[in-house]
């Protein structure tokens, strides 16, 4: 149970940050998902993702930051086995799986439905 | 109109806009948040205790779903009502990834399936593959020279 | 055609805005003024293929109207419209087979059609004209901001694109006995007060509606108050209290007879169109059915039409580049009898 409070309040506070950059900055939707995914990838490297995770589960690894972190890990990882070749191979090992399911699931889902007008 | 400047109207028109409610769209963006995490916990405790895989392997499979059922009800046309809804809450977890890949898929449907839907298919959420990408091969390539220094 | 002043021109014949058609969108017809529509789509697609077409339907079935309530072809048809290079208006001329200019003022074409129909009039080439404009909530959506079904917030400053379309005939014959002449227009300036934020249309235009305004009252001598109803195109809510605030700066009353159409199409506490109504049909389809059956009941007397545009594309948004904006004048007053 413990894991559900704290995957939502995590989870939310990752949210909530995104939202006071929206309503507070400049920032398009854009700008802060780029910057989640890079700041996941530099928390990552320096073992700070980790511990974040230990405390927020879901919480952490859903939101976009999560993905950063799942590259960097998957490229550590991929250095650490393959040497050199892992910066360019371990990326994709660890978090190719959401990119390959999106672009399937975008495409099914193109074939399936027609944009509807918003209400 | 020469009697008012740039810099004045601005003040001007900050002062007149409608004040962003920001404590409300925050709530709803910390609530909304919090629960997408809260179901993609759900799955990965299903997919840990109750079907048994590995933790590495049921943490791709949770992102799977969650970026299936972003998709889903991106389709169905009831995520854009949740994200204006929830603003942050729907954008930041995976299945708002989801929704900024599979949105611009069905809008340029007409203009037929390899210049339209594929072709167009990142045009949102493109940046975030490159930036997170790059970003990952650079600091992977110093993480390489720091780790050849060290040992 | 005389001209006054700076950028003001008076007609020396009888124009009359003969007849009008408005079209508009389903949640447009739940708006306050969705009785006084000509026509209202039960569904937006307008049984077309794509929301483009969709837009062309509207267009085409308001220019058909107009041109259809006459006993006499129009010589000329002249509108415009926001999709890339006006291709709702184009398509539409294509098939109706008229002479065609088209024009682009962005939410402002349909005045500068008004301008440009009156002075081929009034230059005696031809006795009368067609003019439109239209936009579509769902086409202008995916060309200038996000698809449909992405889950964005945008701020309460923003605005909705209206769909809808109007036409009018201008002519020489005032074949119902309407009554409603055009009697001067003035050409807006373009200006820039350095608004970039795209979803902040209001703040952007009103400063060009002022100064046309200002324009059209020193150029003609009057005063605001001899026009019972000044109506700009789409500043919508917040957008109007600016153009209220700048005259007032001025030295110029507007409250009382001030209206706004993107303010006016919509119920703006309870449709969720952020701070009203936008587009290109926004003004048309309002002016086309509420606006002119004022004037022909006799409920208004004069009137200043004053349609608003922002004339940026999304490539000089994406650049940085501010947002330059036009109004273009058309005043209409009833025929003394």
């Amino acid at each position: 149970m413990k894991a559900y409070v704290m995957t939502f309040i995590v989870g939310g506070i990752f949210c909530a940050i995104a939202q006071i950059l929206l309503n507070k900055t400049q920032m398009k939707t854009a700008h802060i998902l780029v910057t989640y995914v890079v700041g996941g990838v530099v928390l990552s490297v320096l073992g700070i993702y980790e511990k974040i995770i230990d405390i927020g589960y879901a919480g952490a690894t859903t939101p976009i930051i999560g993905w950063g972190h799942a590259l960097m890990q998957g490229t550590i990882a991929q250095i650490e086995a393959e040497g050199l070749i892992g910066v360019f191979t371990g990326g994709l090992t660890a978090a190719g799986g959401g990119v390959a399911a999106v672009l399937l699931f975008g495409f099914i889902m193109a074939l399936l439905f027609n944009p509807k007008t918003k209400k | 109109m020469k009697d008012i400047s740039n810099k004045e109207y601005k003040e001007l028109y900050e002062q007149k806009r409608p004040k962003a409610k920001l404590s409300t769209n925050c709530l709803k963006a910390f609530c909304v948040g919090g629960l997408i995490c809260m179901i993609a916990q759900a799955f990965n405790d299903i997919y840990t205790k109750v079907l048994g895989i590995g933790a590495v392997n049921a943490a791709s499979f949770t992102s799977i779903t969650m970026i299936f059922l972003g998709a889903l009800l991106t389709g169905l046309g009831i995520y854009d009502d949740i994200g204006r809804f929830a603003g942050g809450g729907s954008l930041v977890p995976i299945t708002g990834f989801a929704n900024s890949v599979v949105s611009p898929a069905l809008e340029f449907k007409k203009e037929g399936l390899i210049f339209g839907v594929a072709a167009k298919m990142f045009v949102i959420a493109g940046p975030v593959i490159v930036y997170g990408l790059s970003s990952s091969m650079i600091v992977g390539f110093i993480y390489y020279i720091v780790r050849m220094i060290l040992l | 055609m005389i001209k006054r002043g700076m950028q003001t021109y008076a007609m020396e014949k009888t124009i009359y805005i003969a007849d009008t058609y408005a079209i508009a969108g389903p949640k447009e017809g739940e708006g306050p003024l969705g009785k006084d529509f000509h026509k209202i789509c039960v569904d937006d697609t307008c049984g077309c293929g794509s929301y483009e077409m969709a837009e062309r339907q509207l267009c085409f079935d308001a220019v058909q109207a107009v041109i259809q309530s006459s006993q006499v072809r129009p010589e000329l048809y002249c509108g415009g419209d926001l999709l890339n290079q006006i291709i709702s208006t184009s398509f539409t001329a294509r098939q109706i087979g008229l002479p065609y200019w088209g024009v682009y003022s962005a939410c402002a074409s349909f005045g500068q059609a008004v301008q440009t129909v009156a002075t081929a009039i009034e230059s005696g080439g031809i006795q009368s004209g067609i003019v439109s404009a239209v936009s579509h909530f769902s086409s202008a959506e995916r060309q200038y901001r996000m698809p449909l079904e992405y889950g964005g917030q945008r701020p309460d400053w923003a605005q909705w694109t209206v769909t809808g379309a109007g036409a009018a005939r201008i002519s020489t014959e005032d074949s119902n006995q309407n009554g409603v002449i055009i009697k001067d227009f003035t050409i807006g300036k373009v200006m820039d007060l350095e608004v970039s934020d795209v979803d902040n249309m209001g703040a952007a235009m009103a400063p060009a509606a002022v100064d046309t305004v200002l324009q059209h009252l020193s150029d003609t001598g009057r005063e605001l108050r001899y026009y019972d109803m000044v109506v700009t195109g789409d500043l919508a809510v917040y957008g109007s209290e600016l153009f209220v605030e700048l005259l007032k700066r001025a030295g110029i009353e507007a409250q009382a007879v001030h209206r706004d159409c993107g303010a006016m199409i919509y119920d703006t506490q309870n449709q969720n169109v952020y701070s009203g109504g936008s587009g290109a049909g926004c003004f048309p389809s309002v002016f086309c059915s509420t606006l002119y059956d004022k004037l022909v009941d006799g409920k208004v007397e004069r009137m200043l039409c004053l349609p608003t545009g922002a004339l940026l594309s999304t490539t000089s948004s994406q650049q940085g580049e501010s947002i330059p904006c036009i109004a273009h004048a058309f005043s209409l007053e009833r025929e003394k009898k």
